[in-house]
């Protein structure tokens, strides 16, 4: 449960939540809803963030590699002369010395192109004037046309300051040539899909993930777009430029206002997110004022903006601050988030915006500043666990561990391709043998390290769910199946659901179980198992089925049990109200007190009865014949009339014999006794009688009864309500009753049958 | 067996069945002094204030009082005043409402729905050392001493075995008494007198008290209780 509530105060659970019920519940195809809820699915959205990756990657590395490549690197020399800071010793150019001063280039047979210091900078941004932008563009294009003859003449000073040149055949970049910065830009771009996109995939319903990948993506347009032209070795075509530019600008923009978006909506939700439609608005202005030069100096065009985002980042973290301050687990969410942001892009902003839109030079290479972004990505990942941002349990860390598996094997294989020139297909092979024989079962011995799985025995679980089906009211019932599935899967989410499934089944991949309703106890849904590190396995399928199993079984012992004691309860209350209530209403209109007291007597052998009845509901004959004929000696005692009771043979014979084997029911023997009692009361009541024979005989399906007794015999009239008593006794066992003529006192017959009618 | 009784007393609730009971007691032996309490604490006071160990006399002793069950001073009883018959008065005859008691040490029952003559009539019986065994009793009887036929054996010294496991002849007459034969009947089936199974039932008795109280303190030494 305190899951639930943390739930609510991170994300937006709500919306998620009702989101489902109308999925589930509208009234779509079976098959296009699960088709619907196969595209949820995080491992599915995993493989396509991992596709915009590839994409990413190919891209970037196509427009490197693909540039001709002479194998010098250039540098700023003493009064804006370019020099060679570096000659790969493999390369095209290899016979030139470092430190050469370089004047200028040509194509074979065409004009010299002199070189500038501005021809180097990484980063046109950081070219204030227009004029100077397009000059320096103009220049490029020149410089990319001589690079893209088939040979290029380098003219440089020699060591005495003689003027020479040099024939160059451009060759293809390799990659180990890239310079550092380029591989931070490289992977904090992939670095930052790969991390927004796999909390999007876990998540990709709600708000704060969508804005999280939107940053992730306009991160990687930037990053790469500056990784390709800030590590050209000299020139780039300035179409190509001029597009990777913008599009870093753009990413850069998109950045700003993603994490806008996110601190407007995360930890809590300060704005509609239909408002947010204001964001991408300002973007395309912004963007638009650059690209139509509305400003004068392109620093401001490009900084400001950023700038004053990162304002807006901050102005909106500071609001969140205040908004979570009664909420810690949401407080200390945003720290964490704020402050990696905050601190990633501020640091960025400071060291390479602040110092342009001031005049200065940065303080350092856009390239590794770049890094700082990483550390944001980098940040958020470490914090999903521990503050459990956008709402993601651990489990979701094998959904990047499954899209990382996947990257890294293609990433393996291209780098084994290009590096070693092998045939694809033993390419791959290594690549999986990498990945099948390192990095898979290092993950699972690290997945298993971190797991301790507990296991219930069976008797235990067993225990278990008699206590859960026995507990005493449905409120209980519900709370120890709750407790029980706790402590089984200790999922993070247990809700009631709406629309339960006749079986257990796994949904989302394995992080979710839908549970079938068992007696009162409705449908649940167990979300994130394991305190969210692992998903559901079959074997966990198979435990819950056992589960739902076991639960009907306990389920019906309990009402079959309940029934039991309902029917025993009506039983004593009829035979209480039928036997007893009639007797005491007897007595209370009797006028003599003896009769009274005789009535009184009766209704105690009623009760008597009544209660020993509740030992057992099936008797052997023989005892049922014994109680009644100690009671009637007993009852005949001091009354003056003798009773002469033979024994049957059953009676004093061999245990297992005759009556002994005859087993009667409650109904059977409960009338049969009151009906004798009866017999023997009217006998002492009314017939005077000084002697009162019993004769039973029970043969295999008949019991017969005989009573006589040498009275006044019956009178008309005389005794008219007991006699009809005694009637409906007998025909309510499905018996009979005679009244033979007898030339003294009165002989009644009564026989019942043993065996149950034939249905 | 016993002296006749010099006094009685009587542990009763219900004020009509405590008036009858004294009642009884005086037309059963003329001249007895009886004393009556309405709940375990009065009887309790009496016992230890009044009577002797050695002192013959007859508790008549209901078994649910306001205060307590009867069968908690039947066992006070039993314990130390063996000059003291102590019989359970009751309703039922049934075997779920006296066993106990009859473990506890009482020597006898008596129903209470009886009318005074006949009150008068069993406790001269029981005096007489004829205790009442309904078929009831005598079946829950047979029951204890076939379940527990070697409850002395075990690390308690138990004074013999004989004295809480049954002959033969003592199975013969509950068994008979438990199909429904009255003490007469039973006593022509085995070919015994009246007389002598009537002892049997006293003896009977006696067996299942000390067979309980075995069975109670071998209960207690497995719970670590002695």
């Amino acid at each position: 449960m305190k899951s639930l509530s943390q739930e609510a105060r991170q994300g937006e659970p709500a919306a998620s939540f009702t989101e489902t019920t109308v999925s589930v519940t509208a009234t779509v195809p079976a098959g296009e809803a699960a088709a619907a809820s196969q595209a949820r699915e995080p491992a599915t959205l995993m493989l396509w963030v991992v596709a915009l990756c590839i994409v990413a990657v190919v891209g970037t590395m196509w427009s490197v590699l693909g540039q001709p490549w002479l194998g010098l690197r250039f540098g700023a020399g003493d009064h804006g002369r370019v020099l060679i800071a570096a000659v790969e010793a493999d390369g095209p150019a290899a016979g030139l010395t470092r430190g050469t001063i370089v004047i200028g280039l040509a194509a074979e047979g065409r004009g010299m192109v002199a070189l500038e210091a501005q021809d180097l900078t990484p980063e046109p941004d950081f070219i204030s004037d227009y004029a100077e932008l397009d000059r320096f563009m103009a220049r490029q294009g020149a410089l990319s046309q001589i690079l893209a003859a088939p040979r290029v003449v380098l003219h440089y000073l020699d060591g005495g300051g003689a003027r020479q040149q040099l024939s160059i055949q451009p060759g293809e970049r390799p990659l180990l040539d890239l310079p550092i910065d380029f591989w931070v830009q490289f992977f904090t771009g992939i670095g930052g899909l790969l991390i927004s996109g796999w909390v999007w995939s876990i998540r990709p319903r709600d708000w704060p993930p969508r804005f999280f990948i939107v940053s992730g993506v306009a991160m990687v347009m930037s990053a790469h777009a500056a990784a390709i032209y800030s590590s050209r070795e000299l020139a780039l075509d300035p179409i190509l430029f001029q597009w990777l530019s913008a599009a870093n600008f753009l990413g850069a923009m998109g950045f700003g206002a993603a994490a806008i978006a996110l601190f407007l909506r995360y930890p809590m939700p300060l704005v509609a997110p239909r408002y947010l439609v204001w964001l991408p608005v300002a973007v395309a202005i912004s963007f638009a004022a650059d690209r139509l030069r509305l400003f004068d100096s392109q620093n401001v065009a490009r900084y400001l903006p950023t700038a004053s985002e990162m304002v807006l980042i901050i102005l909106a973290v500071g609001v969140q601050w205040y908004a979570t301050r009664r909420d810690a687990a949401a407080r200390a969410a945003l720290n964490w988030l704020g402050l990696t942001i905050s601190v990633g892009a501020g640091c960025y902003i400071l060291i390479i915006g602040a110092p342009l839109l001031v005049g200065g030079e940065p303080y350092m290479s856009q390239g590794y500043a770049f890094g700082f972004f990483l550390l944001i990505y980098i940040g958020v990942a470490l914090g999903l666990r521990r503050y459990r941002l956008f709402a993601i349990g651990e489990w979701s860390f094998r959904v990047l561990f499954y899209g990382g598996a996947i990257l890294l094997m293609l990433l393996l294989d291209a780098a084994l391709l290009y590096l070693l020139h092998l045939e694809p297909e033993p390419s791959l092979g290594l690549a999986l043998i990498f990945v099948g024989f390192l990095y898979l079962p290092l993950r699972d011995a690290l997945w298993r390290r971190t797991i301790a799985r507990r296991r219930m025995a069976e008797p235990e679980l067993f225990r278990a769910v008699i206590e859960v089906a026995f507990g005493a009211s449905a409120a209980e019932r519900g709370q120890r199946w709750h407790a029980l599935l706790q402590r089984l899967f200790d999922p993070l989410e247990l809700a009631p659901l709406g629309v339960p499934p006749r079986m257990a089944q796994l949904r989302g991949d394995g992080t979710e179980l839908h549970l079938p309703p068992s007696g009162d106890l409705g449908g649940l849904v167990l979300r994130y198992p394991f305190g969210g590190r692992e998903l559901f396995s079959l074997q966990h399928l198979g435990l819950a089925r056992q589960l739902g199993l076991l639960m009907q079984h306990a389920e019906a012992s309990r009402s079959a049990y309940e029934r039991g004691v309902a029917e025993e309860r009506r039983r004593i209350s009829r035979d209480l109200h039928d036997d007893v209530g009639a007797r005491l209403l007897t007595g209370l209109h009797k006028g003599d007190i003896a009769d009274t007291r005789k009535i009184l007597r009766e209704a105690i052998v009623d009760i008597r009865s009544i209660a020993g009845a509740l030992a057992g509901d099936r008797l052997p004959l023989s005892t049922v014949i014994a109680d009644l004929r100690h009671e009637t000696f007993q009852r005949l005692e001091g009354t003056g009339i003798a009773l002469h009771w033979p024994l049957g043979a059953e009676m004093v014979g061999a245990e297992g014999a005759g009556a002994e084997a005859i087993m009667v029911d409650y109904s059977l023997y409960h009338h049969f006794v009151s009906a004798m009692r009866e017999i023997v009361s009217n006998a002492i009541r009314h017939a005077g009688a000084s002697r009162l024979v019993v004769r039973l005989n029970a043969d295999g399906d008949l019991l017969t009864a005989e009573v006589s007794d040498d009275g006044r015999g019956l009178q008309g009239g005389e005794g008219g309500n007991g006699l009809r008593n005694l009637r409906d006794r007998i025909a309510a066992i499905r018996g009979s009753i005679a009244f033979p003529p007898v030339p003294q006192g009165t002989m009644v017959r009564i026989a019942i049958p043993l065996r149950p009618a034939a249905a | 067996m016993n002296p006749r009784p010099e006094l009685c007393f009587i542990v009763e609730d219900l004020a009509p069945a405590r008036a009858s009971l004294m009642a009884a007691a005086e037309a059963a032996f003329p001249g007895i002094e009886v004393r009556a309490f309405e709940d375990l604490a009065g009887a309790r006071a009496f016992v230890a204030a009044g009577l002797g160990p050695q002192q013959p006399a007859l508790g008549l002793i209901d078994l649910g009082l306001p205060d307590g069950s009867g069968v908690d001073l039947i066992r006070l009883l039993a314990a130390g005043y063996p000059g003291t018959m102590a019989v359970v008065t009751t309703i039922f005859d049934d075997d779920g409402h006296l066993f106990e008691a009859l473990g506890a040490g009482a020597q006898g029952y008596l129903l209470k729905d009886v009318d005074l003559d006949r009150l008068a009539l069993y406790l001269r019986r029981i005096e007489a050392g004829e205790p009442p065994l309904s078929p009831s009793i005598a079946r829950r009887m047979l029951g204890h001493f076939r379940a527990a036929p070697s409850a002395p054996a075990g690390p308690l010294p138990v004074d013999g075995t004989p004295e809480a496991s049954l002959t033969r002849r003592e199975t013969d007459v509950l068994q008979l008494i438990g199909r429904g034969l009255r003490v007469g009947e039973a006593a022509d089936v085995l070919g015994l007198t009246e007389h002598t199974v009537a002892g049997y039932v006293k003896t009977i008795y006696r067996k299942l008290h000390v067979s309980s109280r075995a069975e109670a303190a071998l209960e207690a030494a497995r719970r670590g209780l002695v």
